[in-house]
């Protein structure tokens, strides 16, 4: 479990990648033909 | 995209155009896309827009404003980084890219059934994550979901995926499954 992230956004079922999410995402969006 | 270092979601989704509300049978001026969000401590933008157009051909003229090449630009670093990859590709290739450079406007979200659509498609794999998502955009925005669905393209190594296979949530069947799957694409 990530030690800092809000227990409310936590489920145990999840995978492990999707609970350690980093907070500060930036955003791209592209076009492949 | 979605196995690329530092990548954590991604969509598929209509943008770039004027109709309202755009379908996948009624897309009017908009343009099929993918969104991603991306943590920028482990990778940068640059090799993003380095990896998109190595994944495709964006020389050719484009089909249609359904299918064209283009990046969308969330803000002024985004576009002059763009410009500045883009104008080093075509001098290093010595001919033209035909990608249009575009400011982001509003994305709208595919159709659930094109989500991830390879990983949807796997029988193993795609009712595992059913499982563990029964709400479908908890789905759309799993990082794991992202990762699983790219390597199930043939994107990334057998040893990037025997990195990361414990946090992505499988059981040992889909763990097999998705091992016996990237083998046969490195084959």
């Amino acid at each position: 479990m990530a030690p800092d992230a809000p227990t409310d956004t936590i489920r145990a079922d999840r995978p492990l990648m999707d609970i350690a999410v980093p907070q500060s995402l930036q955003t791209a969006c592209f076009a492949f033909g | 995209m979605g196995c690329k270092q530092g990548v954590a979601r991604t969509r598929v989704g209509y943008t770039g155009g004027t109709a309202p509300d755009p379908t996948y049978k009624r897309l009017g001026d908009h343009t099929e896309s993918v969104q991603t969000d991306f943590d920028p401590a482990a990778v940068d933008y640059r090799e993003l827009l380095e990896l998109f157009w190595r994944s495709h051909n964006a020389s050719r003229p484009a089909w249609s404003r359904q299918y064209m090449s283009a990046v969308f630009y969330l803000d002024e670093e985004q576009e002059r980084l763009a410009s500045e990859v883009k104008r080093s590709l075509e001098e290093a290739a010595g001919r033209e890219l035909r990608t249009e450079i575009l400011s982001a406007s509003r994305f709208y979200l595919a159709e659930d059934y094109h989500q991830k659509y390879i990983l949807q498609g796997d029988r193993i794999l795609g009712q595992e994550f059913r499982r563990m998502y029964p709400e479908f955009s908890d789905f759309v925005d799993s990082p794991a979901a992202a990762k699983v669905n790219g390597y199930l393209y043939g994107c990334g190594s057998l040893e990037q995926v025997r990195t990361e296979l414990s946090s992505l949530g499988l059981s040992a069947k889909g763990a097999d499954h998705l091992l016996s799957r990237v083998r046969r694409h490195g084959s």
